[in-house]
């Protein structure tokens, strides 16, 4: 129970100080996402989401890469399996969360295209 | 002597059992019956993590009642981030704050500095003659860092011609980092030391030592450079494990490490500092970085009232004299203690402030509402142990050096980035979080 709240406080914590980055990642992706909804043909599309997923296998190796590095740290120093679980974690979720900018974006791209 | 309440087995065992969420909902129950309308006084000696973490819990439950923090210091210190401002990590930026930002707005804030503790009177008097009468009182003092015990020393000279100390406070840890900074990269005899007394964060100075190594490493200094750790107690760490690792590892970086040894006089001017071995001998040695710890007591007016332990080992330091468990005073039942102020065995961390908190918030609030204390402290305390830039060890332990880690899948004999996280970018928004009372 303890570790529970702990690591919601934490989280929330962190959230809190980073308040405006996770401000503009959720009021962007809503706008986006609620843009692209409301545009002619269906929202979701076999292609865009093709292009989401490699984007995002991009974006994970990119970030299991770098996220160390960014952290003070460095990949050599990673030796001990919580330390993969994190970094799969972290970067899953970042790239994730970018995924959820990019798929409107290409949706809305698509759709201002002009018809051929 | 005055009797203590005790801690019912039913009671310890639900608390050890539920942990938080039967503190909250003892907090919750007392507070629904009988604490709201009580008009009692409760006065906060102290407004660091400890003073404020218990200011906001109180502020929520005694409706009726009045809380006063009595602390001239305005400016909050985030001290857990000085080893990485006194590494060049961290700017000093991050580890101030103000404690205007995170005292509840209900209560007083008396910006003096409490003078006298009457607890026979349950008054206490402050630095400007004001007197404060109190029903309860917590006092949350910290430490007092006795730097004059060490003759010669001018705090003023740290950051200049080789001196360091990260205790001693922000601007002393931006500049201890001016003088880490250059014997990283010059090299030449480094000293790192410890005192005898109780310290508080007793993993700050290996951290120091073990962040300066890899600062001799990145900057090129390394391989001109001794490293020493003089010791004055009979180990590095309080867990042998740990001793031995911490041993291991400065061996292998060609450091010298001695027992028993105190630092007694410096001369800032030729870099000389003088110690005392063993054998009570006296011996000189030039440096050319000294990182100091200053050896700590109480302050002065808790060491000098009738709140102070008056025999045993936490006699010396004048440290507070609670109850291990209870933290309730010894001979004052309205009198609790929380934080460093605490002559307890080991724990002088913000960890133990966020576990101790919640249980002398219960106890204090079982005391008004003239109930069984329902809350034990084990004397969790933690250390997040930084072997180098980017990778930690989580230690946590109890009264009894048992390891109780908070996360059972993070093995604390393991140094990972996961800790290293934690400790860079996670603690301190955990932190804010304790001080509002939340965690
Ligand atoms: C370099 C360093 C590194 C650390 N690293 C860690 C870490 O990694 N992890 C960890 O958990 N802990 C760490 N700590 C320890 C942690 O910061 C302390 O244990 C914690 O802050 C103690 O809180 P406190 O409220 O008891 O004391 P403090 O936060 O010092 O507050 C005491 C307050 O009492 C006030 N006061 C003093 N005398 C009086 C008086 N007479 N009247 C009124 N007010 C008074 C002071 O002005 C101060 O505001 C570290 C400490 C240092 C110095």
């Amino acid at each position: 129970m303890s570790e529970l709240n702990l690591t919601f406080f934490m989280l929330l914590g962190y959230a809190q100080a980073h308040w405006f980055v996770v401000l503009l990642f959720v009021f962007g992706a809503a706008g986006l996402n609620y843009t692209a909804w409301v545009q002619k043909g269906a929202f979701f599309n076999r292609d865009l989401l093709k292009q989401t997923a490699i984007g995002f296998g991009g974006l994970f190796v990119f970030l299991c890469l770098t996220l160390p590095a960014m952290t003070g740290s460095s990949l050599a120093m990673l030796g001990y399996w919580v330390d993969w679980m994190l970094l799969i974690v972290m970067a899953g979720g970042y790239a994730f969360a970018i995924s959820l900018w990019v798929y409107p974006i290409l949706r809305l791209r698509e759709s201002l295209k002009p018809a051929d | 002597m005055t009797k203590l309440y005790k801690t019912s087995d039913i009671t310890r065992r639900k608390f050890l059992l539920g942990g938080a969420a039967t503190l909250a909902a003892m907090t919750t129950s007392f507070n629904a019956q009988a604490l709201k309308n009580t008009p009692v006084h409760v006065v906060i000696a102290g407004s660091g993590s400890a003073g404020i973490s218990i200011a906001n819990r109180l502020a929520r439950v005694l409706k009726k009642g009045r809380v006063t923090v009595i602390d001239r210091k305005e400016t909050h210190y985030y001290w857990p981030g000085l080893t990485l401002v006194a590494t060049g990590a961290w700017p000093k930026s991050k580890v101030l704050g103000q404690n205007a930002d995170y005292l509840p707005s209900n209560v007083d804030w008396i910006k003096e500095m409490v003078a006298e503790f009457d607890p026979d009177n349950k008054q206490v008097v402050t630095d400007t003659g004001r007197a404060v009468n109190y029903d309860y009182l917590v006092v949350a003092t910290g430490v007092e860092y006795n730097y004059h015990a060490i003759e010669g020393l001018d705090t003023d000279a740290i950051g200049h011609n080789g001196l360091a100390s990260v205790y001693h406070s922000p601007d002393a840890a931006e500049r201890s980092w001016d003088a880490i900074k250059k014997y990283s990269e010059q090299g030449g005899n480094g000293f790192f030391t410890l005192p005898s007394t109780p310290i508080r964060c007793a993993g700050a100075p290996l951290k120091m030592t073990f962040l300066t190594l890899d600062r001799l490493q990145q900057n090129g200094g390394f391989a001109k450079a001794k490293m020493n750790f003089y010791s004055a107690t009979n180990n590095l760490f309080g867990l042998p494990w740990f001793n031995q690792f911490i041993l291991d590892r400065y061996h292998d970086a060609g450091m010298t490490v001695k027992f028993r040894t105190e630092l007694k006089a410096v001369d800032t001017d030729k870099r000389i500092a003088t110690f005392v071995d063993a054998d009570g001998e006296r011996f000189e040695t030039d440096y050319d970085l000294l990182h100091i710890v200053p050896p700590m007591r109480a302050s002065a007016p808790v060491r000098n009232s009738k709140l102070a332990w008056r025999e045993g080992n936490m006699a010396s330091g004048g440290w507070l004299a609670v109850d291990k468990e209870t933290l309730q005073h010894i001979n004052y039942p309205e009198v609790f203690g929380c934080g460093d102020v605490n002559g307890t065995p080991r724990g002088k961390t913000a960890a133990t402030v966020k576990m101790s908190v919640p249980i002398v918030v219960a106890n204090l609030l079982a005391t008004i509402a003239g109930q069984e204390l329902p809350a034990s402290f084990n004397g969790y305390t933690s250390c997040p142990l930084l072997t180098k830039f980017g990778a930690a060890m989580l230690i946590e332990f109890d009264y009894n050096g048992d390891l109780t880690p908070t996360y059972p899948f993070i093995d604390p004999h393991k140094e990972s980035w996961l800790a290293w996280v934690m400790k860079e970018q996670l603690l301190k928004p955990t932190y804010l979080q304790m001080l509002k009372g939340n965690v």
